[in-house]
Order: structure tokens, then C-alpha cells, then sequence
């Protein structure tokens, strides 16, 4: 056992159900105990303690981010882990304790460099959030809904082409009406434990219904690069509604309108939505042009459009997407936090180490204000973020 | 000195084994002093429970008593040795080799004192210690004196000790009259010291601890210079404060 014991004090923990006060959490490199502030003395005469004051702020679990491309000017797809390294500094500052760094689709070749590169910084101790697998997002999409992906590079759905990353790939986003009889998914499900996403997908409703039903779990950010729902014609939209898969949200109220942020949450329950960044280089970076993926990208006023306009991904931040949820939705402050941590954990199968402070789970904590602010961020037990002191 | 009032016995015994097991969460090696009688039994009971829903392990705790009867044997039931280990340590996970109870039943006395005493400091000293008080004010078997004893010693119980006790035995002929107790110098050390008080008849004695001055004639006063100090006092035994 570690006994190089921190105690969180004065702060408001967010736990899966309640947020506690006047109480100390207690953590190694994972979470300890949760204790009566009154028993824990600020300098104890027994034993050594270093002690975190929240000074009346948040503690609540970090955050998962399980679709982001780049930030702090770095994308996944350029390949190197010294982009990685920038990328999980960077996010850390907003709270995320944990990502997946996500490809996009562009040449196999240059698919399988990036995920290369993540296998070997997993290994890694970055001071920043923890990579905790990758998303694959593409090739197997459908040319119609490619977004800001490169249309040249789909390729048919198959397995074998990244058989070498299954134990790192957590998630694959995919166009399930391009899966010939399913024959990706099943043999997806068959071989790994990785969960598959529908997105970038032109898929009726019957087609998405039927891939739920074979395997796919989860939706990728909602709404965009799918055909709008539509009563009569329901689509793969009407198939996320319909069925019981988790699905990933860009709430940034540019990639969905803040009212929907309710809507989904009415119609699938908390527990089904998964809030996501999608960021891409130009996340945590100021207004100007940026590159991604290969293609220009201008950042202005929150948004990052590609020169026709299409968004092209976004520069949203996680806790400002909380914020967001928090504004706009009926949660309670640990449900919208859920929504950033047990959810994607959950999904990920991580729940039993990672998504919430809870005894045995791993100590990945971050300390915000009202604003979602961030003042700290600690991934097993390490502190990776730290505002500095005016 | 930290004073918290309980509404019963229940709510005094839940605090007092939340002091016990943040203590042991937050030093997993700490050196418990633990204290027998009526008054913590609520508390051990806590502490198994606790035990039970895996909320504290002891497998690194190291526990001494506070004091122990001369003349009894282990297997005598009113002996402390009984008392720790059917009421405490056999449902929990400390290593028998952890646990220290002074020997009353030693050929030389003075000898079991001195190796207790210097048990205690070769573990590291007590980290916390939890005390019952006499309705004479006693602490351990500390009886009111003209004197404080220092270290660990033996002692020639208080009529009014023997008196209060010989309801655990058949007769008041049969209590002993001497026993083996920490010194209030060996209490005082300890780092923190949490004391616990129920019922009408401690009401006295909590009064001239916590209110009275200090002087060997209420043992437990001395407590007011102990720099760590909590008491834990259920409403009836707080009557007067």
C-alpha cells in the first residue's frame, strides 16, 4: 500500500449521488477513504500529511475525454508522441484526467503511425491527462457524411487492416450500412472488446436498428455527420432514441442547439449521454487559421469551420461543456459531471477504476470553481495541473 | 482541548470510532492505547462493524492497554487480557503479535512495568490513545493521588474503584486490589488522547477535568495540557458542565 497519503480539505465532493461538505478525501494513487473533516487535523501530531485546501470549490472525479483529435496546436494525426504529450498537457488544464486521442481518416499508413504512437505513450508517464486507449474514427464511413474527413481515404469496413491495435483501440466510429451483412461488427464483437460507434453514418433507420442489434453501442457525436431525424424517415438518429446505446454529445451549442441538450437528456435518461470535446489542434488555442488533418481551418468566435464552412470539429473544452449542460439542462451538479466521467468510463469498461470518487477507484480528481474553472488536476494521484497563483 | 456532547451512548461511540479508524486510514502502522470497561465497549462494537463493511484494517496496527488487574490469569473473564480479545480483538484483523497487554499475573512486577514501558517506546510511542474516566476521576487505573505517578507502574486500587467494579464479580472480596496501569506521563505522551464519558455518574469527575483545576487528585484534569486533546461526553455525564 502507498502510504504517501494527500487529503483533499474544504472542498465539495461530487460523488456519484450527492456532493459531500465538511469532509476530507483521502487518496494515494487511488482514493482512499472519504473522512470526517473534524478528524483530520490540519497538522497532525501523528503522522506526515499533505494537505490540498479546495477552499470551498468542487472536487469532483477528471474527466474522460473519448473523442478528441488535438489541442494546444497537436493533432493525434501528426503522429508523433511528442504531439501527444502537448495534447494531454493541454486538456489537463480543463480537467480531463483521462483521453482518447482519435484519428481520423486519412491514409492507413498514416492511421497506423498515430496509433503507433499512442500504444507507446500509454506507456508513458506524461504530466498531463492519461492516455487511456484510442478512438478510431473512420476510415470505414460513409462518404456522404464525411465531415471534415477525407473523403479519398473511406475504405470498406475490415477488421485485419488494424488487427495489430485491437488491444489499444476502445473505439471505432463507423457507417454501419457500409458493413456488407455485418461482418465487421460480428467479427468485432467476436474478437476484441472494443466498442463500436455509428457516426459519419448515412444509415436508414432500419440498417442502425439492426447493427444495435449485432453490436454497436454507441453513437458518435449526435446529430452531426448523420442525416438530420426526420418523422417520416427516422434515420440512425431515430435509432439512438429508439434503442438503449450511449451516445456522444458536442455541447457546445454551435454542434447542437443548447435545447437539445434537454431533449436527449428526456428521452434517453442520464446515464446514455456522453460529453465529448470532438476538439481538434486548434482546442485551447486563440481565433486565427489552423490546420487539420491536411485541410485549413479557421478559428473564430468558438467555432473552427473548414474554408466552405462545414464545422470541422470543435475547440470546445470539457468543462466548459459541463458549464454548458449546467446552463441549459435541469441536471444536478454531480449528474452533469457524470455525463464527462462515469458515463464515458463506463462505456470504455473502466468504471470499476476510473468515472468517480469512490473508494478503490483510482485518484484522478480535478477542484473547480462555479464556473467550471479549473485550479487542479490529479491523475493517479499525480498532480498534472496546477493554476498558477496570481 | 476538543469537547463534543452526544445525545446518547450510540452517537458518543460512532464518534469515537470515527476518530479511531481516521486515525488508522490515515497512519495504516499507527500505535493505538485502548482502554476497557463499560464506556468504549459501543465503540469496539462500531470499530467491528467497520471491520465488517471493510471500511478499516487493522493488519498493521499495533495496540497496548492501558492497564491490566494483577493476580488475575488470561482466562479469568474479568481480566483485561479476556476483555480485549472477546470483545475486540477476535473480530478484527490485528496481529496477535501487535497487541500488548501488561502481564499482571508476573512474577516481578516492577520488571513487566519497565519492559512495558519500554515496549511502547520501541514501537514509536502512542499515536492515540482512548481513555474511559472513573467517577473519581481516574484515567487507567490512576487513582486520585497526592502525587501524579509517571510511568507505567503498579497500583493499589481505590476503594471506590473497587467498590465500582466488584459488580463484575461475585463478590467485592474477590476484586483485586492491585493492578498494572500506564503512568500519566505515558498517557500524556501519547499524540492525541480521545476520552470518553457516559452516564450520570461520570458527571462529577467530567466536571473537575474539563471546568477544575489541575492536581493529582482528579488524574484525568491533567488532560487540559495535553496539546491534542478531544473528549467525547454523552449528555448525562455532561449534566454538570
Amino acid at each position: 500500500m502507498d502510504k504517501n497519503i494527500t487529503c483533499i480539505k474544504g472542498g465539495k465532493i461530487i460523488l456519484e449521488n450527492e456532493v459531500l461538505v465538511g469532509k476530507v478525501l483521502i487518496f494515494n494513487d487511488k482514493i482512499v477513504d472519504i473522512l470526517d473533516e473534524d478528524n483530520v487535523a490540519e497538522k497532525s501530531p501523528t503522522h506526515e500529511l499533505k494537505i490540498i485546501d479546495a477552499d470551498g470549490k468542487y472536487v469532483s472525479p477528471g474527466f474522460i475525454d473519448i473523442h478528441i483529435h488535438g489541442s494546444g496546436g497537436k493533432d493525434t494525426m501528426d503522429g508523433e508522441i511528442s504531439d501527444l504529450k502537448i495534447i494531454s498537457e493541454t486538456i489537463a488544464k480543463s480537467g480531463v484526467t483521462g483521453f482518447l486521442p482519435t484519428t481520423m481518416t486519412m491514409e492507413k499508413e498514416k492511421i497506423y503511425k498515430a496509433l503507433d504512437s499512442v500504444k507507446l505513450a500509454m506507456q508513458e508517464n506524461f504530466k498531463g491527462a492519461k492516455i487511456l486507449g484510442a478512438h478510431m474514427e473512420g476510415p470505414f464511413i460513409s462518404p456522404k457524411y464525411q465531415g471534415a474527413q477525407d473523403k479519398d481515404y473511406i475504405l470498406k469496413p475490415d477488421l485485419k487492416l488494424f488487427e495489430k491495435y485491437i488491444d489499444i483501440i476502445k473505439i471505432i466510429t463507423m457507417a454501419p450500412e457500409e458493413d456488407f451483412q455485418f461482418e465487421f461488427i460480428k467479427s468485432v464483437k467476436n474478437n476484441s472488446d472494443i466498442v463500436l460507434s455509428m457516426g459519419h453514418t448515412n444509415s436508414n433507420y432500419e440498417t442502425a436498428l439492426e447493427a444495435v442489434r449485432v453490436g454497436i453501442s454507441n453513437a458518435s457525436h449526435i446529430f452531426n455527420a448523420m442525416p438530420p431525424f426526420h418523422h417520416r424517415d427516422p434515420g440512425a438518429v431515430g435509432a439512438v432514441l429508439k434503442s438503449n446505446i450511449s451516445f456522444e454529445l458536442i455541447a457546445d451549442t454551435l454542434h447542437t442547439h443548447p435545447a437539445v441538450f434537454q431533449i436527449l437528456l428526456n428521452a434517453k435518461g442520464k446515464d446514455k449521454m456522453i460529453l465529448i470535446t470532438d476538439a481538434m489542434r486548434a482546442g485551447s488555442m486563440k481565433d486565427g487559421n489552423w490546420e487539420l488533418g491536411g485541410q485549413q481551418v479557421v478559428v473564430d468566435n468558438n467555432s473552427a469551420r473548414l474554408i466552405d464552412g462545414t464545422l470541422a470539429g470543435s475547440i470546445l473544452t470539457l468543462n466548459k461543456a459541463v458549464f454548458n449542460i449546467l446552463q441549459y439542462t435541469d441536471l444536478e451538479i454531480y449528474e452533469a459531471v457524470a455525463l464527462a466521467s462515469l458515463n464515458p468510463a463506463r462505456l470504455i469498461n473502466m468504471e470499476n477504476s476510473k468515472g468517480s470518487i469512490k473508494i478503490g477507484k483510482d485518484a484522478d480528481l480535478i477542484i473547480f470553481d462555479e464556473e467550471l474553472k479549473v485550479d487542479l488536476s490529479i491523475s493517479g494521484g499525480k498532480i498534472i495541473y496546477e493554476v498558477k497563483q496570481e | 482541548m476538543r469537547i463534543i456532547l452526544a445525545d446518547n451512548n450510540e452517537e458518543m461511540s460512532k464518534k469515537a470510532a470515527a476518530i479511531v479508524r481516521s486515525q488508522i486510514v490515515l497512519k495504516p502502522d499507527c500505535v493505538l492505547g485502548l482502554a476497557t470497561g463499560d464506556t468504549p465497549m459501543g465503540m469496539y462494537q462500531e470499530l467491528i462493524k467497520m471491520y465488517e463493511n471493510k471500511e478499516v484494517d487493522f493488519s498493521d496496527v499495533t495496540i497496548f492497554n492501558l492497564d491490566e488487574y494483577c493476580s488475575l490469569n488470561r482466562e479469568n473473564a474479568q481480566s483485561y487480557y479476556y476483555y480485549m480479545h472477546h470483545n475486540f480483538f477476535k473480530y478484527i484483523n490485528v496481529k496477535e503479535e501487535n497487541t500488548y497487554i501488561p502481564n499482571g499475573t508476573a512474577k516481578d512486577i516492577d520488571e513487566e512495568c519497565r519492559s512495558y514501558e519500554g515496549q511502547i517506546k520501541n514501537k514509536g510511542g502512542i499515536d492515540l490513545q482512548v481513555l474511559g474516566i472513573g467517577a473519581n476521576g481516574h484515567i487507567g487505573f490512576n487513582e486520585p493521588d497526592i502525587n501524579f505517578e509517571a510511568e507505567t507502574h503498579l497500583v493499589k486500587l481505590d476503594t471506590m474503584t473497587i467498590e465500582a467494579n466488584s459488580r463484575f464479580f461475585r463478590s467485592k472480596d474477590e476484586v483485586p486490589t492491585t493492578a498494572i496501569s500506564m503512568g500519566i506521563k505515558t498517557i500524556m505522551q501519547s499524540r492525541m488522547i480521545v476520552l470518553l464519558a457516559n452516564g450520570e455518574t461520570k458527571a462529577d469527575a467530567i466536571y473537575k477535568t474539563v471546568k477544575g483545576k489541575i492536581r493529582p487528585e482528579v488524574p484525568a484534569s491533567i488532560i487540559q495540557l495535553h496539546p491534542n486533546a478531544t473528549i467525547i461526553i454523552e449528555k448525562d455525564a455532561a449534566k454538570l458542565l
